[in-house]
């Protein structure tokens, strides 16, 4: 539906006003009330948004929208008559928070400066801060505001933005480990999500032993995966024999045929496909470190250079070792990059007269 | 006309039917020849009773009587009445199947279908009980609607023809719901619903019985046994208290005999509008986010709202008026009786569903009051960061509406897509409510993030959310549709409790009178000292041996010569 289209489903030819488009709207809801002419209303109210939402369309500026922050009148200042009892008494003192030196006042204080712009961002990263400095009781308040207000006061998700949201949720589950794990492992995590090194966490969890692991995994599903992917993955203590590392693979690959044996029965695919391709992500990471799959890497990147500048020499240099690596090593790694290298590769060689020696 | 169309209120602490006859909406009287039924279920020896004789054993009989189960719509609580249990739904539909055989009687024709409102910020879960206590009391029920809608149609009726703003705050026994809508070229359009289904008239009354508690405590060094009668005296004392205090400012509650820590004790306990007052304060704050909310979100300032109504038996507290006179700077209208708007508007609306003429000119708009969404995942640092809410439908979106939102895959060779629904307002998934499931398969399988799935939501007015999923590259497309009847309980599980309801044996119609006359009367009798209980006892005799006569004539002259001596002793026990 264009502007044109929406004015005529209004029955509108040129407004003049915000006003006038907002009755003629209301009019028209009249002509297909939404009880008994549901799509002509949804038709209807598609078109009264679209010039509701895009003034400029109509080639009028609107006098500038300004968000209404505050509704409530201000409650009035505090006195000490008597009929006062029958008003509403001030809030409650709030509480103060310092990060970094700046207050923060959190709960209902918070709320009230905020309204106007209610994108907690700063909020999550200060909590972060809180948990990396050890003060969980603070964090939590802090977390706690930031639920309220998200739920009492509707903040719009849109608003908020996903990557903060997940970033809070990382918050949440940090929460969610206190007292489950030592407080030095939830700082090291929380380090871990700031900084994106999650090196010192996993060695406190290794530390930890299986309860912490457990504890990990349990309460805290996205951190553990983070520590899985960035921490280079399961390491193993030397001392062992031969023996216990046959009993540590059978146990592993019960396990495993456990859990992907009740994810099929239970119906839990697409956790299943999730499992996969974090041990997808977590290969990746190692390929790199591994000197041989880092020579692969590099073809893989010269082929790329070569097929942008129009090279085919190189690319026909380049290809057979890229291609017999990639099959060597298992597409896992590389699948997505793939079959997209060598569809250009195959078109430059043909577009240049040259040939490409796949390897069979 | 084969059936009539009904409107029915279905409170926390009273219900009512009405019904829009002659293009006027009126409410109908119930067997007893009064306009509310309580929302109460007794269960007396094999025989159950519904309504008003139930509130009076709610005070003889505490262990045998539920009320107030309106609150636990939704959830797993149990009843256990007299070795009965019953879930919350299936006490509503005892409600609701009493109120229709009421409604049948007085209109003398079936009822075909009805209309039954549910507090705005009922959650789908609520509202699905909701659906299933009307599928248990035989009702045809296609459209649940939300009271202050409700309230806004019967107010809109009559000032449809003129322009304004307002504001409609429903406090009933249980639930808190503020409305802004606006009447402009005849629409009654609602812009925004939000609430509070934790906060009602009930609540006032618990503050009350602890500041009760606490007086005796610091006065009389004493404290209330453990005994649910006890309880239930105490609770009706307040609750009694509350309603002379809207009228005076002052009051005295006096209770007799009330088992405490020291033995039975009788006092009575100065109570003062203003000290009370300042004991509510928590709730009164409680109202405010609510408002607020509503406000912002239909874009208003609270000094816009040219009209405040008030709707809902709890405003008739002068401290509600005074909480909106304060916010909106006007004196609040309650042009309409507050306990009756809301079933008024149910009636409006069941006749402008059965396309009634006399309603016909009347259009009314309402909106979402949740967002609806799915849960998605969100890679961070490369990992995976699961269950956070991307809505699709927000909160606020006139209803019917279709919205639809494009997905991606998010790891390599994902070739199926599980669609959560969550119904809330957290950014995250675990603070929302669960409506649904389904799996997209199919998905041709490529890289992280080039396969893309077209998810539609199509919610209607009735409440039915229709899911379509599909797949951009292959146009593959998967519906599925979230029955409102798919909940907790199955079809099986719904024909049982249907089949345990229909073996209850009730009372006789014609029989109500007598047994709430005497249900009364107990109750009363249990308050009385002296004097006034022997006279009570008397009266009670009489009227018991004219019962055994089985002569309908005398037993109707001493029913009225009972109520007669309820109404002289004059601290009636029940209103």
């Amino acid at each position: 539906m264009d502007s044109k289209q929406a004015l005529a489903e209004l029955g509108l030819e040129a407004p003049t006003s915000a006003d006038a488009i907002r009755r003629a709207y209301l009019r028209s809801v009249r002509k297909h009330p939404p009880e008994r002419d549901p799509e002509g209303f949804q038709r209807v109210r598609q078109a009264y948004d679209l010039l509701r939402d895009h003034p400029w369309l109509w080639g009028t500026t609107l006098e500038a929208a300004t968000p209404i922050s505050n509704p409530l009148p201000a409650p009035p200042p505090p006195s000490a008559s008597p009929e006062r009892a029958l008003e509403l008494s001030p809030k409650p003192a709030p509480v103060t928070i310092t990060v970094e030196g700046k207050s923060r006042s959190a709960l209902f204080a918070v709320r009230k400066d905020e309204r106007a712009a209610p994108v907690p961002w700063r909020d999550i990263e200060d909590a972060l801060q809180l948990l990396e400095d050890g003060k969980l009781a603070e964090a939590r308040g802090l977390s706690q505001s930031l639920d309220r207000r998200m739920t009492e006061f509707g903040m719009r998700t849109r608003e908020i933005g996903v990557h903060v949201i997940a970033r809070w949720t990382l918050v949440a589950e940090l929460l969610a480990l206190e007292g489950a794990v030592s407080d030095d492992l939830i700082r090291a995590l929380a380090a871990g999500v700031r900084s994106g090194d999650f090196d010192e966490a996993d060695r406190l969890r290794e530390k930890g032993g299986w309860r912490v692991r457990r504890a990990v995994a349990a309460r805290a599903p996205s951190l553990n995966k983070a520590l899985v992917a960035l921490a280079g993955g399961p390491r193993f203590r030397p001392g062992f024999s031969r023996w216990s590392w046959i009993g540590v693979g059978w146990v592993v690959l019960q396990l495993a045929r456990t859990c992907l044996g009740s994810y099929f029965e239970t119906g839990h695919h697409s956790h299943s496909a999730q499992v996969a391709a974090t041990a997808n992500g977590a290969n990746g990471q190692r390929a790199v470190a591994d000197p041989k799959q880092e020579s692969l890497v590099k073809a893989a990147r010269a082929i790329d250079e070569a097929v942008q500048y129009g090279d085919c020499n190189t690319v026909r240099e380049q290809w057979p070792f890229y291609a017999r690596g990639v099959r060597q090593a298992g597409f896992a790694w590389s699948r997505d990059n793939y079959a997209e290298r060598r569809k250009r590769a195959l078109e430059i060689c043909a577009e240049l007269a040259g040939e490409l020696s796949e390897v069979p | 006309m084969s059936g009539v169309h009904v409107g029915i209120d279905l409170g926390t602490t009273y219900s009512l039917v009405a019904v829009v006859q002659n293009g006027e909406p009126k409410v109908i009287p119930n067997a007893l020849g009064e306009l509310l039924t309580p929302s109460a279920v007794n269960v007396d020896g094999d025989r159950v009773l519904v309504g008003r004789a139930a509130r009076a054993r709610a005070l003889t009989h505490p262990e045998a009587t539920a009320v107030s189960f309106k609150r636990d719509m939704g959830t797993d609580r149990k009843y256990e009445l007299s070795g009965r249990t019953f879930t919350p739904e299936e006490l509503s539909a005892l409600v609701l199947a009493e109120l229709k055989r009421d409604a049948e009687a007085a209109l003398g024709a079936e009822v075909e279908e009805a209309v039954v409102t549910v507090p705005a910020y009922f959650g789908e879960l609520q509202r699905r009980a909701t659906r299933h206590a009307c599928d248990l009391a035989g009702l045809h029920v296609e459209r649940i609607i939300n009271e202050p809608t409700a309230a806004a149609l019967a107010y809109g009726l009559h000032h449809r023809a003129s322009e304004l703003r307002a504001v409609v705050l429903d406090l009933g026994g249980g639930t808190f719901d503020v409305t802004a809508l606006e009447i402009m070229e005849g629409v009654i359009e609602i812009q925004a619903s939000a609430g509070d289904t934790r906060l009602g008239g009930e609540d006032f009354v618990d503050a009350m019985i602890e500041h009760c508690l606490e007086w005796l405590a610091t006065e009389r060094g004493t404290e209330l046994a453990d005994d649910a009668v006890g309880r239930a005296r105490l609770r009706e004392a307040c609750e009694l208290a509350k309603r002379r205090l809207s009228d005076a400012s002052e009051t005295r509650l006096a209770v007799s005999g009330l088992p405490t820590s020291k033995g039975k004790l009788d006092f009575e306990l100065p109570l003062s509008r203003a000290r009370l007052e300042e004991r509510f304060q928590p709730l009164l704050d409680r109202m405010l986010a609510p408002i607020e909310r509503a406000l912002r979100d239909a874009g208003r300032r609270a000094s816009d709202a040219q009209e405040v109504l008030l709707v809902g038996g709890a405003t008739r507290m002068p401290c509600i008026a005074s909480l909106a006179a304060k916010l909106f700077g006007r004196l609040p209208l309650r042009s309409l009786p507050p306990d009756e708007a809301v079933a008024i508007g149910a009636a409006v609306q069941a006749a402008l569903k059965a396309g009634d003429s006399a309603v016909a000119d009347l259009v009314a708009t309402d909106v979402a009051p949740f967002t609806l969404g799915i849960a998605t995942a969100q890679k961070l640092h490369d990992s995976l960061v699961q269950g956070i809410f991307s809505p699709i439908i927000e909160r606020g979106t006139v209803l019917p509406a279709s919205r639809v939102e494009r997905f991606c895959t998010i790891s390599n060779a994902q070739t199926r897509l599980k669609l959560e629904v969550f119904q809330g307002e957290h950014a995250r998934c675990e603070k929302n409510q669960r409506i649904g499931d389904f799996e997209v398969r199919g998905i041709p399988s490529g890289p992280a993030g080039t396969e893309a799935v077209d998810v539609r939501f199509s919610y209607d007015m009735n409440g039915v959310l229709d899911v379509d999923a599909t797949i951009v590259s292959t146009n593959e497309a998967h519906t599925f549709t979230i029955e409102r009847s798919a909940g907790r309980l199955s079809r099986r599980e719904l024909e049982a409790a249907r089949a345990r309801l229909a073996r209850l044996k009730f009372h006789p119609r014609e029989a109500l009178p007598n047994v709430t006359a005497i249900s009364r009367a107990d109750a009363l009798y249990a308050e009385l000292v002296g004097h006034e209980r022997a006279q009570l006892g008397h009266a009670l005799a009489v009227f018991r041996a004219a019962l055994e006569s089985q002569d309908p004539k005398l037993i109707a002259q001493q029913r009225e010569a009972l109520l007669a001596v309820l109404l002289a002793l004059g601290r009636e026990a029940l209103k």
